[in-house]
């Protein structure tokens, strides 16, 4: 893995895209959140397969790489929402001290449509990345080069998001 | 909540041209790429193999006259385009002119395999405003014994007439010639006015690269 990554610093296509193989469906289904639908989908995953090639040569801890991938799709899936004007950039600049500690194991019967539709781009990030990807949350604070205080936030109230709307869903069936 | 996460993200159908997918937008970023900077100690090795080379073989090895009878290998990449579809050449290619080929000027790679420069006189401009002589560059050339030839697509002859669709490399002022579809030769009046013809109705029905 290694050997491979350095031979595509050097400009070997072809390591690179072995690389980028191993996790291209990681990278269609994180992008697949954002922009939900396979065309889009699909779109991103071009595109990140270009800007991630491009930029190797810049990566400096080979050991993550797939962290690095994932963070770049998730910057194409946010420009292509961008450019295709749907989104409102929700992100709240704002640190908040959460001393208590986060209580992540509450049984959500959720869906993938409830990731798709509940979550704003910032949620979705960081849910993707310490339930998918199964970051530690200061690893995910550090992807996404937000403060881990607001990194803690965002998980909290985006765990907090798809439990309340599902009770609110649920009352609205009774 | 890990688990439900995943299993709930793995419900996301995968579908089939995803690999393919992968492979354009590594095309197009190594077409953009050129080669990676050499680094130094790449240099003094050639030169030291080259000198090397220079005892055993004599000077007389290296001579500007390509082999007479070359091994060719054919070389064939990931085009990101159809070359073979005027309206996408058009699309790709920032210049679409009809030029001829004056002499072969350098053969200077920016990739792992010879490129070869040559000065081109421009005679009608298609896409572009491209005016006087400028220089060309085409993937391919000889190395030693072997002639590499893109796609297999034939070196440019001097003196010969092409009509040529080609990208601007701004660090090295010459344009390359997108291969195949970028260097159609032709001989006669009549050839040359069919040629403007179909691509300048290629022209008006480019099909602009992009990221689709």
């Amino acid at each position: 893995m290694l050997n491979l990554i350095k031979k595509a610093q050097n400009g070997n296509d072809k390591a690179f895209l072995t690389l980028f193989q191993k996790y291209e469906q990681d990278i269609f289904r994180t992008a697949f959140i954002y922009v939900k639908n396979q065309s889009d989908a699909l779109d991103v995953v071009q595109e990140t397969a270009y800007r991630s090639f491009k930029s190797i040569k810049n990566l400096k801890e080979p050991k993550y790489f797939k962290t690095w991938l994932i963070r770049i799709a998730i910057s194409c899936a946010i420009d292509l929402l961008r450019k295709q004007k749907n989104v409102i950039q929700m992100r709240t600049e704002f640190e908040e001290f959460i001393s208590r500690d986060i209580n992540e194991d509450i049984d959500l019967e959720m869906t993938v449509r409830d990731l798709i539709e509940r979550l704003n781009e910032d949620e979705k990030s960081v849910i993707i990345l310490r339930f998918y990807e199964g970051l530690t949350i200061k690893e995910v604070s550090e992807t996404l080069e937000i403060p881990l205080g607001t990194a803690k936030t965002i998980l909290y109230r985006a765990i907090d998001k798809l439990r309340k709307d599902l009770k609110g869903d649920g009352l609205y069936e009774q | 909540m890990n688990n439900r996460i995943k299993q709930e993200m793995y419900r996301i159908e995968i579908p089939k041209e995803l690999n393919e997918r992968s492979k354009m937008g590594v095309s197009k970023a190594k077409y953009e790429m050129g080669k990676p900077k050499r680094r130094w100690s790449y240099i003094i090795g050639a030169v030291i193999a080259a000198s090397l080379t220079l005892s055993i073989f004599g000077p007389n090895y290296f001579s500007n006259n390509p082999p007479e009878n070359p091994i060719i290998r054919t070389m064939e990449t990931n085009t990101v385009i159809d070359i073979d579809d005027p309206r996408e050449v058009v699309g790709f290619s920032d210049n679409v002119f009809l030029g001829k080929v004056i002499k072969k000027v350098g053969s200077k790679s920016l990739n792992d395999y010879p490129e070869t420069q040559f000065n081109v006189e421009v005679l009608d401009s298609i896409k572009g405003e491209l005016k006087g002589t400028i220089k060309v560059n085409q993937q391919g050339g000889y190395d030693g014994e072997y002639l590499f030839l893109m796609e297999n697509d034939k070196l440019l002859v001097e003196g010969h007439t092409y009509l040529f669709a080609t990208r601007y490399l701004k660090e090295e002022n010459w344009h390359t010639v997108i291969p195949v579809g970028g260097d159609i030769p032709f001989n006669s009046d009549e050839e040359k006015k069919e040629l403007i013809e179909k691509y300048k109705k290629a022209y008006d029905e480019e099909i602009p690269f992009k990221l689709k």
